[in-house]
């Protein structure tokens, strides 16, 4: 166990070689799509962020809430979006953004709880599946990746990350991913910890520090080197993750917002050669079951600004072509308002895409709203979510969509 | 299945069968248990307590529902507030339930009955994200305690009754002539027989005869309502008649597939990986013809020669609890911090009374993630280095925080200090209670070797010793 060249010292105690003026370029990693995975939280309510400006139904059912075609920013003589989504609108100005209309899932549940399992899971509303469909992507397609192939942002690996080998990398805040180490010989406590620091070398690009090699199926082989190369590799995460955000500086400024120094930190992550594939997020508090409009005039706007700036900035740095942005809910609200000024749980509700390879526009059928068209006074959904998630298999990410959905769906053209 | 010979009795074996039947234990535990015969040692570990403490909030009022009506009479204002107020005291209820059961896994009498209660909970998982009422959750943790060892049949009855399972899968919803699948799907599915083992014409017939099992209205308890049970012919596996949840119960033991099913899940959480056919073919038939009592086919696990085999021995993964308690055991915490068990457990993948989903934790290797196992080390730290804090602020009625604060010479005597081979070799066994193997051994003679004269060592240097002890692969296995 000998250390070769001393750049950083990461919390570990792990070092990193930073030397070659490369480092960041030409990584095989700079060329990979990568996937982003926004959720909006406790229930977006579709119809106030992608007002039906025509349409009276909507204006009927919420005489409080509705948004009057005034006050939108208006895309076409049906379409306005809260005037909140300023940075959206400029995404779809500019050509890179998606409103996929009405997705949701047959026999649909208003259970928070249930609804996100569904999603995640990636199953029909009456079957619980163990794995999440990035958890099967993972299997199917990313299994000699290193742990850091999905990386989340929060408190815990989504449910969409479960797998039979899992993967993932978890933190609310980098340093998290340091070890406190005990005193004593540098060198030592690594070796105690199960960790192998003699892997990389001066030089090496950050890109190509992956521990490798598959996790072994449950029961099988050695538990105690499944351990150590679990540790080797939380190491070596660890460390391209501080690498990366010590060495990538932020080129624009980002929002001040929670929501909005994440997603700076994921496109560092993004811009240093991070080798991860999927990136999951998650913004709450969109369950405005009361005095709604302001609570989610404020939410947009957060979205919506820290959306621009990450997609600008990954413009400017040459990377927006391989990355793709959804945003979605669990489900949207009901359509009539609710006596406390807010809206009760709802189903299908309109999905965003976004980034580079996104062809903007709007894709499926706006669900009727007029009162025979609703089922238990909400929307119908037209487009089974995971349609969507195919696409974003099959056009961006490449690869057969039916291992990870377990059933085949028809992709849509939004790439 | 061939039993343990007795020569064969020892150390640690006695060691291997405390901690996998209950959740760590200490080297004088281990002497205890190794010094009578193998089946003296297994029988105690069915003595349960006779009587064991809910937690303070449970009162003769907790199993009233709150009554709506109240609210009738009041302003949005006045409902909103309200609502805050229940939503707050069930949240704090929730999260003393949960410190609550930490600390019977550390200190009850009979971990076997704990152990088995988490085992029942992940199978029988049911989440408090849905159900809400956190008394429905303690009465469900209640009905695992008290039918931890005892007749499968009767536990599947329970649940099969039990408000929160009910809630859970949507059977307090299900009446005659709409009835709901779920709670049948899953009954057959994940409770007893497992997939294939069914047909679809099954779970429409078991559904209909659990229609009228709800929970009660003015009550968190069981009813039987006559009014919505659906009293038509159904057939069930070959059985035609007014079938009602007790037949359909008693039908689904009839399989022998549910024997099979059951005893391959217990193998694997008790001994660590999948049973081969001949421990599933004889464990099962022994479990039938003890008519589903699971005392004598756990009596069975514990005493077979292939439960010791080098193989099982210190190749499971620690699952968080087993983590967590385990480490408070090791380190003589008996009243840990409820908040940071409760933020380790959520952290570590294993957050109690909220499973995943109906299918429960995974385990296994799944519990080890980059991120949970950095975790692992860093809880480590946090609890050997915790610090007494203080006692629970005026009006601030439940107790959430501990008060403990480890002591290094409960740890590690003072007469044990004499030579660094004596106080390695009780740490060793304090923390791995095991001797380990030459391998790792050798690992940790190297770090021993570096480390001060045992005499000059301050209660930092213990900690730190702790610390790196705790923080390694090998302290993720039992």
């Amino acid at each position: 166990m000998k250390r070769r060249e001393f750049i950083y010292t990461t919390a570990w105690g792990g070092t990193i070689g930073l030397a070659a003026p490369d480092l960041f370029a030409g990584t095989g990693s700079e060329a990979e799509p990568v996937l982003v995975v926004i959720q909006l939280a406790g229930g977006n309510d579709g119809l106030n962020t992608v007002v039906p400006i025509q349409n009276d139904h909507y204006y009927a059912a919420r005489p409080k809430l509705a948004i009057k075609p005034a006050d939108t920013i208006r895309i076409n003589d049906t379409t306005g979006l809260h005037q909140n989504l300023a940075g959206m609108m400029a995404l779809y100005d500019a050509g890179r953004l998606a409103v996929v209309e009405g997705v949701g899932y047959p026999n649909p549940n208003r259970s928070h709880f249930r609804s996100t399992e569904i999603w995640h899971t990636g199953s029909d509303a009456d079957q619980v599946e163990r794995h999440g469909w990035i958890g099967r992507y993972f299997d199917t397609y990313c299994a000699a990746q290193p742990a850091s192939v999905g990386l989340t942002i929060g408190k815990q690996n989504p449910q969409a990350f479960a797998a039979a080998n899992p993967a993932g990398v978890t933190f609310s805040d980098p340093r998290q991913l340091n070890v406190k180490k005990a005193r004593g010989n540098p060198d030592m406590m690594m070796d105690m910890m199960g960790i192998d620091d003699d892997e990389p070398v001066a030089g090496d690009s950050i890109g190509s520090l992956t521990g490798g090699g598959n996790a072994p199926a449950a029961g099988a082989s050695n538990p105690l080197a499944f351990l150590e190369k679990t540790a080797t590799e939380a190491d070596l995460s660890a460390r391209q993750i501080d690498a990366i955000l010590k060495k990538v500086k932020p080129g624009r400024a980002f929002p001040g917002t929670r929501f909005g120094q994440e997603l700076k930190v994921v496109s560092q992550l993004i811009r240093g050669g991070m080798p991860s594939k999927v990136y999951y997020l998650s913004h709450g508090g969109f369950d405005t079951h009361t005095n709604q409009a302001g609570a989610h005039a404020q939410l947009l706007k957060e979205v919506g600004d820290a959306l621009l700036e990450f997609d600008r900035e990954l413009e400017n740095t040459g990377q927006s072509r391989r990355v793709v942005v959804m945003v979605y809910s669990e489900f949207g609200r009901r359509v009539k308002e609710n006596a406390s000024g807010g809206t009760d749980h709802g189903v299908a509700a309109p999905l965003f895409v976004m980034g580079g390879p996104v062809k903007g526009g709007f894709y499926g059928k706006r669900p009727g709203m007029a009162p025979d068209q609703l089922i238990k006074g909400d929307l119908a959904h037209t487009t089974d979510y995971r349609s969507v998630y195919a696409t974003l298999l099959e056009k961006h990410m490449g690869v057969d969509a039916k291992p990870v959905l377990l059933k085949s769906f028809q992709p849509l053209e939004f790439i | 299945m061939k039993k343990l010979e007795p020569g064969k009795w020892n150390r640690e074996h006695a060691a291997h069968l405390l901690v996998r039947s209950g959740f760590g234990t200490t080297p004088a535990r281990i002497h205890a248990a190794a010094s009578q015969p193998l089946e003296k040692t297994v029988a105690a570990l069915f003595q349960t307590p006779e009587n064991v403490e809910p937690p303070e909030w449970i009162t003769d009022g907790a199993a009233l529902k709150p009554d709506f009506r109240d609210l009738a009479g009041l302003s949005d204002d006045e409902r909103r507030r309200l609502r805050r107020l229940y939503q707050r005291e069930a949240t704090q209820q929730s999260r003393q339930l949960t410190g609550w059961w930490i600390e019977r896994m550390i200190n009850s009498p009979c971990p076997l009955q704990e152990k088995m209660a988490l085992f029942w909970h992940g199978h029988f998982a049911t989440g408090i994200r849905k159900v809400k009422v956190p008394y429905m959750m303690y009465l469900q943790n209640r009905t695992f305690r008290e039918h931890a060892f005892g007749s499968w049949q009767a536990l599947i009855t329970a649940v099969s009754q039990d408000p929160a399972m009910l809630v859970y899968l949507d059977n307090t919803r299900s009446k005659a002539g709409a009835p709901n699948e779920n709670y049948a799907r899953e009954l057959m599915e994940l409770f007893t027989l497992g997939e294939g083992h069914y047909t679809e014409d099954d779970i429409k017939a078991a559904a209909r005869a659990f229609t009228g099992w709800q929970v009660h209205t003015s009550r968190y308890a069981f009813f039987d309502n006559p009014r919505t049970h659906d009293r038509g012919t159904k057939t069930f596996f070959g059985h035609t008649g007014p079938l009602d949840g007790h037949d359909i119960i008693r039908i689904i033991l009839e399989q022998e597939q549910a024997s099979r099913f059951l005893v391959s899940k217990l193998w694997n959480f008790f001994a660590g990986s999948d049973p081969d056919t001949e421990t599933v073919d004889e464990l099962a038939r022994l479990f039938r013809d003890s008519h589903y009592e699971l005392k004598p086919l756990l009596t069975a696990i514990f005493t077979s020669a292939r439960f010791y085999d080098p193989d099982i021995r210190r190749t499971q993964i620690k699952s968080p609890a087993q983590w967590l308690v385990g480490s408070c055991i090791a380190l003589g915490i008996d009243q840990p911090d409820a908040n940071l068990c409760i933020n380790a457990m959520r952290t570590l993948g294993q957050e109690l009374f909220s499973p995943p989903n109906v299918k429960g934790w995974d385990g296994g290797y799944a519990w080890i993630t980059t991120s949970s196992l950095t975790a692992r080390y860093n809880l480590a730290n946090q609890l050997i280095n915790q610090r007494k804090r203080q006692q629970p602020r005026e009006g601030q009625r439940m107790r959430l925080q501990g008060s403990y604060r480890v002591d290094t010479a409960d740890v590690l005597p003072w007469d044990k200090r004499t030579s660094l081979e004596e106080a390695r070799g009780h740490l060793e066994q304090v923390i791995f209670q095991t001797v380990l193997s030459s391998d790792d051994r050798r690992k940790f003679d190297e770090f021993f070797s570096t480390q001060k004269p045992v005499g000059d060592w301050t209660d930092s240097d213990v900690r730190n010793i702790l610390h790196v002890m705790m923080s390694t692969p090998q302290y993720q296995l039992t």
